[in-house]
């Protein structure tokens, strides 16, 4: 499946930067026109740098060559017929298009659960996505060290597509911190199932 | 005694996204070979294959995006 298409981003939030968990949303968004999500079995979205503009999705198949010039994330799809896709984003320099106002303040309502190692996220509103970053954050603003810094997504590794709606509570396991620790590997449960890891890195 | 200069290999092919060819002598910053966000999971993956954990101080120190200097210090 070949995409080249400017990802339509609807930020959410005060930040002044788009957020993992939004770019993997209009990700998923744009594969529903060409393809029935259901048929994503796994997903690997890695982060090279940061943007704060928006991005073009490229995906091209496996075994082609990447297109030429620089990416800012590298994606993996598999499909559950054996297929992958692989892709990337492209930034373009395009501002942002809209901001939705509120989540900051919905985040706060997020509460330990499990000493401080596990945490649901039953924050209103929010999709499985938002669900898993905001619960990550908070997790890592509460137990790590370093809290000067911003906490952001480096890659989601989902070993499963998620669904839209129907789902469990959100908890997160910390399971490996750097000896630098500016980077963090958590493991990710919905209701009772294992979906996949996040990778966050700390920008100071 | 493990095969410390794989690992980096791995660890590399991981953070990057694709195989890469080192020597010894590469600077994996200094010589393009990582940008930052790549550096920070090149790291956790040695530390997570190699069993130790790699602070600041010894990253800056010990100048560790150097693979001798890296390799060194796994194996001491």
């Amino acid at each position: 499946m070949k995409l080249e298409t400017r990802l339509e981003v609807p930020q959410r939030g005060s930040r002044d930067y788009l957020q993992g968990g939004d770019i993997l949303r209009s990700i998923f968004e744009e594969f529903s026109k060409h393809r029935d999500t259901a048929d994503i079995a796994d997903c690997r979205l890695r982060f090279s740098s940061l943007s704060h503009t928006l991005p073009t999705l490229l995906t091209w198949p496996e075994g082609e060559p990447a297109p030429a010039g620089a990416l800012s994330a590298r994606l993996s799809i598999g499909l559950r017929d054996g297929e992958r896709i692989i892709g990337g984003l492209r930034d373009t320099g395009a501002p942002l298009l809209s901001r939705i106002e509120g989540f900051e303040r919905d985040v706060n309502a997020v509460t330990a659960v499990d000493g401080q190692t596990a945490l649901s996220a039953p924050v209103e509103g929010a999709d499985l996505i938002e669900q898993i970053v905001f619960t990550i954050k908070f997790l890592h603003n509460t137990v790590l060290p370093l809290k000067a810094g911003r906490w952001a997504v480096v890659e989601f590794n989902l070993l499963r597509y998620l669904p839209r709606e129907g789902w469990g509570s959100v908890a997160a396991d910390i399971e490996s911190i750097s000896g630098n620790n500016r980077i963090t590997e958590t493991r990710v449960r919905v209701g009772k199932e294992t979906i996949g890891s996040v990778r966050f890195t700390a920008l100071v | 005694m493990a095969d410390y200069k794989s690992i980096i290999e791995t660890a590399l092919a991981d953070a990057v996204g694709h195989s890469v060819e080192i020597s010894v002598d590469t600077h994996l910053i200094q010589d393009d070979v990582i940008d930052s966000l790549d550096s920070a999971i090149f790291l956790l993956n040695v530390e997570k294959a190699a069993g130790v954990k790699l602070s600041e101080q010894d990253v800056d120190e010990k100048d560790l995006f150097k693979v001798s200097n890296l390799v060194a210090f796994l194996e001491s």
